[in-house]
């Protein structure tokens, strides 16, 4: 089950730590505590998420996924999935496996780049906290135009890949 | 007040809890073993969230997010790369990345430079591992270096924008 780059990965984890621990002690504690932490909050969303997906593989038809998000319906497709990726949002490591599951369903590489983006960097639900930081004319272009650019991203990504 | 908090703060898991309920009440046999199908793809990426936290949690104590605000303070071109090495490396919710920008327009950086900030928002060095192994190697490095690439200009894109609609910045001094 683990391949090269697994070993790989952990075997860079491994090594930072041990360089961490031996630079600063306190400070790899609180890398550690921020781990559990973060592991923590994030285990039960992706233990959800992976249930949704299973639960989507046997109820909704390729075709449906294909028809809202597929290459079929060309310019349309990615700008679906930046209004779905914008409006949803949330922690980004939650966005990849709903991708895969995207892409794995014959959903078109434009539109799977395109979520991504939006649902990282478009505050849609956080878009009144936003305004009140940087006020209202800021906010509400710098949404616009993350929507704008989330599309371009996906059709350029789909279109080189 | 603490039910309304978990809706407020996890309201993904409470309506994808909703939804299995649901299907698990109407189609309970089918529901099973889908789920159970979900559930067996996970494991499979159980083994590389540990090291990938680790170095999420690394990376957080390691950078000094007060050293790059200072550095966003320096003129010309350099601004804009300080701007994407933040929002690249910064990894916390999209809330809290806001009082920071803020920070820094009354600091005095430019609203391009800070809007370059949320435009790479959307890559985190500590999680590509991660998003390597869901989405395979050509996807990432394509996706990732064209937000790069384009992010200043939607930086810049956005403070013509809110020029031309007569904004200002409330500077601090």
């Amino acid at each position: 089950m683990l391949d090269l780059s697994d070993l790989i990965i952990t075997g860079i984890c491994i090594g930072a730590l041990i360089v961490s621990w031996l630079k600063d002690q306190q400070k790899t504690k609180d890398a550690l505590r921020y781990t559990v932490k973060s592991l923590s909050m994030f285990l039960p969303l992706f233990i959800a998420i992976f249930a949704l997906i299973g639960i989507f593989n046997h109820f909704i038809s390729k075709n449906l996924i294909v028809s809202i998000l597929g290459s079929s319906k060309g310019f349309l497709a990615p700008v679906y999935a930046a209004f779905l990726g914008g409006i949803l949002g949330g922690p980004p490591p939650i966005a990849y496996p709903i991708c895969k599951y995207l892409l794995d369903q014959h959903a078109s590489i434009s539109s799977a780049a395109t979520f991504i983006v939006a649902w990282s960097a478009v505050g849609t639900i956080t878009l009144p906290i936003q305004i009140k930081y940087l006020g209202r004319k800021l906010a509400l272009t710098q949404w616009a135009t993350m929507i704008l650019f989330s599309i371009v991203i996906g059709i350029i990504t789909g279109w080189l890949l | 007040m603490k039910m309304k908090d978990i809706l407020k703060n996890e309201w993904l898991l409470v309506i994808i809890i909703l939804v299995c309920v649901i299907f698990l009440v109407e189609e309970p046999a089918q529901t099973y073993r889908s789920l159970v199908n979900g559930l067996g793809a996970l494991t499979e990426f159980i083994i590389i969230l540990l090291p990938i936290f680790l170095l999420v949690g690394l990376f957080g104590v390691w950078v000094d997010e007060k050293k790059i605000r200072k550095y966003l303070g320096e003129p010309g071109i350099k601004n804009f790369l300080f701007g994407a090495i933040l929002g690249t490396i910064y990894s916390g919710p999209i809330i809290s990345l806001y009082p920071i920008l803020d920070a820094l327009l009354k600091k005095g950086a430019r609203p391009a430079v800070a809007m370059t900030v949320i435009s790479t928002f959307a890559i985190k060095v500590p999680l590509i591992p991660l998003e390597v192994k869901f989405l395979g190697v050509p996807f990432t490095l394509v996706h990732n270096l064209l937000i790069l690439v384009l992010a200043p200009m939607v930086g810049i894109l956005i403070e013509k924008l809110v020029i031309l609609e007569g904004y200002e910045i409330e500077t601090e001094d």
